[in-house]
């Protein structure tokens, strides 16, 4: 079990967006789908660049290099050409905080 | 002794490359040079030039006693430790401080500061030319040969947030042979530090040096180099490279052959464990005939380790009779250790032999258990493996001593655990 | 035309062919790619809405992508994407006569034994090649075995169920620049579908159907192999084609399902005026396997790497790649692997052979993901440069994010050994016959897989290039 550490506010990640945050020492896409917050690593783990650019197509992104969908919740590979699902992290809000869990 | 001050063109030299870095951009992770590195933390900007705590002479190649070595020149952190045995000294070797030479003999060094890597080749390049302090510079004279060693080192004592700037040129004239060994290492400390080291070798007619570079940074350094070297007819290069320190660094190697005759080996040594990152870049240009060139490149990765091998063979078109070959061998010792290996050709010669291998792989299994069936714990074979697979680089170093004091370095870091 | 009317006798899955729907249209497609033209496109082929979608919205991929930063970027530069006729009814294209053929591909044709129908197709004098009446025959027993092989349009029109499951999935639009140009405007191309369990015991060719849309510019493939079964297609041809159309564009998308085996052939010879630039990838399920051959002989630029990704245990890619460059040409061609499972192997082999200037580039991507453990890669690349005028490059990428690997590449270049030709020469062969004989022998492993005929043509081809009698 990890703890947890604070990435963004909550009016940093309005709903419908995807942003990019720094915390120790990662690099974490942060997303705001339907009322609730996920992370997920910002890289595509096709071509091993960075998501965060990509378009958030309600709870997917897209890659904006070759196309390939992720999960923004589970982290899923969901279309080619990505086969390897990015790593998705723990997620909760403390007040105006938003956290992840890190190990 | 007063040292005089540089001279018109030195201070050119440091004035354009500072025009140049302020015109480039910092490499981006889209740029394909540098695709594989995470360049986005670096923030290089806050790191503030110059040491401000120096080592002691002893930590540099510790153990080894001076009466096997012609000469040291060892930049401590703010100043430089500098002895020439006095027969080097009397067959006219110089081997100091490069602002020094600039000053007192700049007929030696300006026809090669700066045009080896020149400032343009980079941002790195460039703000190392501009913001260079400690400098050193090894001459050896037409004709000249010492048998033995020199050893340089770039250093510095525990210091935190601070850039340095290493800058080597070695100049051999025709027929001049040595040994050249330079040391990279600093005390430990917490915090983040960076390195931007540029390297310049020349080396006339029938010169022969063998040149090893160890890079031993300690934890919270980043370290970045650019070496290159000029070999003119019948000239010989055998570089090692020993690199196992540092959070992350890219280090690019390679020789222009650009007379005929001209051989460049290179072989490097990579060991890395924790969370460290390394990337190296090599290149080997034959850019005229019967030139050869030969680079193995091992690298042994442990924990969350990560290598990224990157070369490329040129041989152009009026380079006929050249030979080149080029291999990178890794092995991960680990569940998350990674390696990535892009060895490239181009070749535009049609008479010529060029060939490339690379491979990664984990310990080999069958190896193991034979070790382990006869009486070493599964670490003791694992150790051996990884002892055994550098081995054969580490035989091809001529230079006496050598070997155990890189086996001494891998065997310390390889019994380290995290 | 009667030879329209001959295509609809063949069967009556031709009875909804291109042809004849056409016939009222009086849509000129000019130069430059629009809006309009994409959807006219889908509109004359009647295609259902989905895929009219599919193209539109492929279209915006287009027009936002860049072109890529890699590659032989000068040659692509080249590209005047507003100069191409995107769509042309295949008798409204500009055709030569036969005078107007060079003599070198005259001769070629003689001494590949191309039959004189065959001829002046190829050669870009007529617009259609009526297909031989066998086709027919292999057609019936195909549907016995519940074998779909269809034109790409009519596989669409046929079965939208299957085509719509599998169309995109393995190459979307947003993979690349030019599969995005595809994916707007593509027409012809094969559809084929292989029931569970079946194995289809001859080869099927695009030849058997040929006529110009199946020569087309911006072709789609679409093949899946259900579980256990077995295929093999071959496309192209070693006679040199002649093509109006300077760019080529096509996407080719298998699906091996597990257990099941697709070996795809492709032949190219395109005329030295084509650009020449193909996605082709494969995806394999477990215990599948994929072997992709691929023989570059023409073209003014190729860059084609046939991809497999390896999704299932066990499953395995093989690509063989076989490249001749000569005068004004770059063939950028390659091989790309993807391990996403455990104990997946693959064997990639790259021959090319470089001369009068000509460049041969080979370009690789062997990928292990984490915890893919187990698997084995092997790639062998080997060059011959046969004068100083001309270029090999190698540029493999080897990515293992995986300990349990063992991932191997070798490559040389170098020009004939002199041992060799020696020895040769000393058995009575002049230098010109110890040179073909070697490079015959560099090729081998590649002709050795093709069927008789393509083997027999190659072989003749490879002599005709090395005496240097090829326009």
């Amino acid at each position: 079990m990890g703890n947890y550490h604070t990435i963004a506010t909550v009016d940093q990640v309005p709903s419908g967006t995807l942003k990019v945050f720094r915390v120790k020492g990662k690099r974490l896409a942060v997303s705001h789908v339907d009322g609730s917050f996920y992370a997920i690593d910002d890289v595509c783990t096709h071509d091993d660049g960075p998501l965060g650019e990509g378009a958030l197509k309600g709870d997917e992104v897209e890659c904006p290099r070759h196309g390939a969908r992720f999960s923004v919740r589970t982290g899923a590979a969901l279309t080619m050409p990505a086969v390897a699902p990015v790593k998705a992290y723990r997620v909760r809000v403390d007040g105006t905080h938003i956290q992840v869990e890190l190990p | 002794m007063t040292v005089p001050p540089p001279t018109p063109a030195a201070n050119a030299l440091r004035d354009d490359a500072r025009t140049l870095f302020n015109a480039l951009p910092w490499p981006k992770a889209e740029d394909e040079a540098w695709r594989r590195m995470d360049l986005s933390f670096l923030e290089p900007e806050r790191f503030v030039p110059g040491a401000t705590a120096d080592l002691t002479p002893g930590a540099f190649m510790e153990g080894e006693a001076t009466s096997e070595r012609a000469g040291e020149a060892l930049w401590l952190g703010t100043k430089i430790h500098a002895r020439l045995s006095p027969e080097a000294e009397a067959q006219g070797v110089v081997f100091g401080s490069l602002a020094e030479a600039l000053s007192r003999c700049p007929e030696k060094v300006l026809p090669f500061l700066g045009k080896i890597v020149p400032p343009e080749t980079g941002k790195f390049a460039a703000w190392n030319t501009a913001q260079w302090e400690s400098g050193l510079f090894f001459y050896v004279p037409k004709g000249v040969s010492v048998a033995l060693p020199f050893l340089g080192g770039h250093g510095a004592g525990a210091v935190q947030g601070r850039a340095i700037f290493p800058r080597t040129l070695v100049v051999l004239e025709e027929g001049a042979q040595a040994t050249y060994i330079e040391d990279y290492t600093a005390l430990p400390a917490a915090g983040e530090n960076l390195s931007s080291a540029v390297v310049e070798i020349a080396l006339a007619a029938n010169a022969r040096l063998h040149y090893i570079h160890l890079q031993r940074w300690p934890a919270g350094w980043r370290h970045f180099l650019k070496q290159n070297a000029r070999l003119d007819r019948d000239a010989a290069l055998h570089t090692l490279v020993v690199a196992t320190g540092g959070d992350f660094g890219r280090a690019d190697f390679g020789s222009d052959l650009n007379a005929p005759g001209a051989s460049a080996r290179l072989y490097g040594l990579v060991f890395g464990d924790g969370e460290q990152r390394f990337t190296h870049h090599t290149h080997q240009n034959h850019r005229a005939p019967s030139t050869t060139s030969d680079l193995l490149f091992k690298a042994a990765l442990r924990d969350n380790a990560r290598s990224v091998y990157t070369g490329l063979v040129k041989i152009a078109p009026e380079a006929q009779k050249s030979n080149a070959y080029q291999a990178s061998k890794n092995i991960l010792l680990s569940k998350g250790a990674r390696a990535n290996a892009i060895p490239m050709l181009e070749i535009l010669a049609d008479d010529v032999k060029c060939g490339h291998g690379a491979a990664v792989g984990s310990l080999d299994d069958d190896q193991r258990f034979f070790l382990m069936s006869r009486g070493l714990s599964r670490e003791e074979a694992e150790r051996a493996i990884v002892e055994g697979f550098f081995e054969d680089v580490l035989q091809r170093i001529p230079v006496p001593g050598m070997p155990d004091r890189l086996r001494a370095i891998l065997d310390a870091k390889l019994e380290s655990r995290g | 035309m009667s030879s329209k009317t001959d295509l609809q006798e063949l069967g009556k899955d031709y009875q909804y062919g291109f042809h004849d729907s056409t016939e009222n249209y009086t849509f000129q497609s000019g130069r430059g790619l629009t809006r309009d033209i994409v959807e006219r496109i889908s509109e004359m082929k009647k295609e259902p809405v989905w895929m009219r979608e599919f193209r539109l919205a492929s279209l915006d991929i287009f027009n936002k992508k860049p072109m890529p930063t890699w590659g032989d970027t000068k040659a692509l530069g080249d590209i005047q994407f507003d100069n191409i006729h995107y769509y042309m009814k295949p008798t409204d294209k500009q055709g030569r006569t036969w005078d107007e053929v060079p003599e070198g591909i005259k001769k070629t044709f003689d001494r590949l034994g191309i039959p004189e129908a065959e001829r002046k197709f190829l050669a870009g004098v007529t617009a259609q090649y009526e297909s031989e009446v066998v086709y027919h025959s292999i057609r019936q027993d195909l549907e016995k075995l519940g074998v779909l092989f269809l034109g790409m349009d009519d596989g669409l029109k046929q079965h939208p169920d299957i085509v719509k499951k599998y169309f995109g999935t393995i190459i979307p639009p947003a993979d690349n620049k030019f599969a995005a140009l595809n994916s707007a405007v593509w027409s012809g191309g094969s559809f084929i579908y292989v029931p569970k369990g079946v194995n289809v015991p001859i080869p099927l060719q695009a030849y058997f159907r040929i006529n110009s849309e199946n020569m087309g510019q911006f072709e789609r493939t679409l093949i899946i192999a259900d579980e256990g079964s077995f295929v093999h297609y071959i496309e192209g041809c070693t006679a040199p084609t002649y093509s109006s159309d300077s760019l080529h564009s096509a996407v080719v998308e298998l699906i091996a399902l597990p257990g099941a085996k697709i070996r795809y052939t492709t032949i190219q010879n395109w005329s030295k005026n084509v650009y020449n630039l193909v996605t082709k990838r494969a995806v394999a399920h477990a215990n599948a396997t994929v072997e992709w051959i691929d023989g570059n002989l023409g073209s003014k630029l190729t860059m084609k790497y046939p991809a497999v990704y390896l999704v299932g245990e066990h499953a395995r890619g093989e690509i063989l790649s076989v490249a001749f460059s000569g005068k004004d040409q770059h063939q950028d061609a390659g091989a790309k692997i993807v391990h996403a499972a455990s104990h997946t192997t693959s064997v990639v082999t790259s021959k090319s052979i470089s001369k009068d200037g000509g460049r041969a580039s080979y370009r690789g991507l062997i990928k292990v993901h984490k915890g893919a453990e187990g698997c084995k890669s092997n790639v062998r690349c080997d060059a011959l440069i046969l004068d100083d005028a001309s270029r090999s490059d190698t540029y493999p990428t080897m990515e293992v994010d995986e300990e349990n690997t063992s991932v191997d590449h070798e490559a040389s270049v170098s020009k004939i050994g002199e041992e060799q030709l020696f020895y040769l020469q000393s058995r009575g062969l002049s230098e010109a016959e110890a040179t073909l004989m070697i490079v015959n022998g560099f090729f081998e492993p590649f002709v050795k897989e093709l069927p008789m005929e393509y083997a027999v043509e190659l072989n003749r081809l490879i002599e005709l290039e090395m005496e240097g009698s090829v326009g």
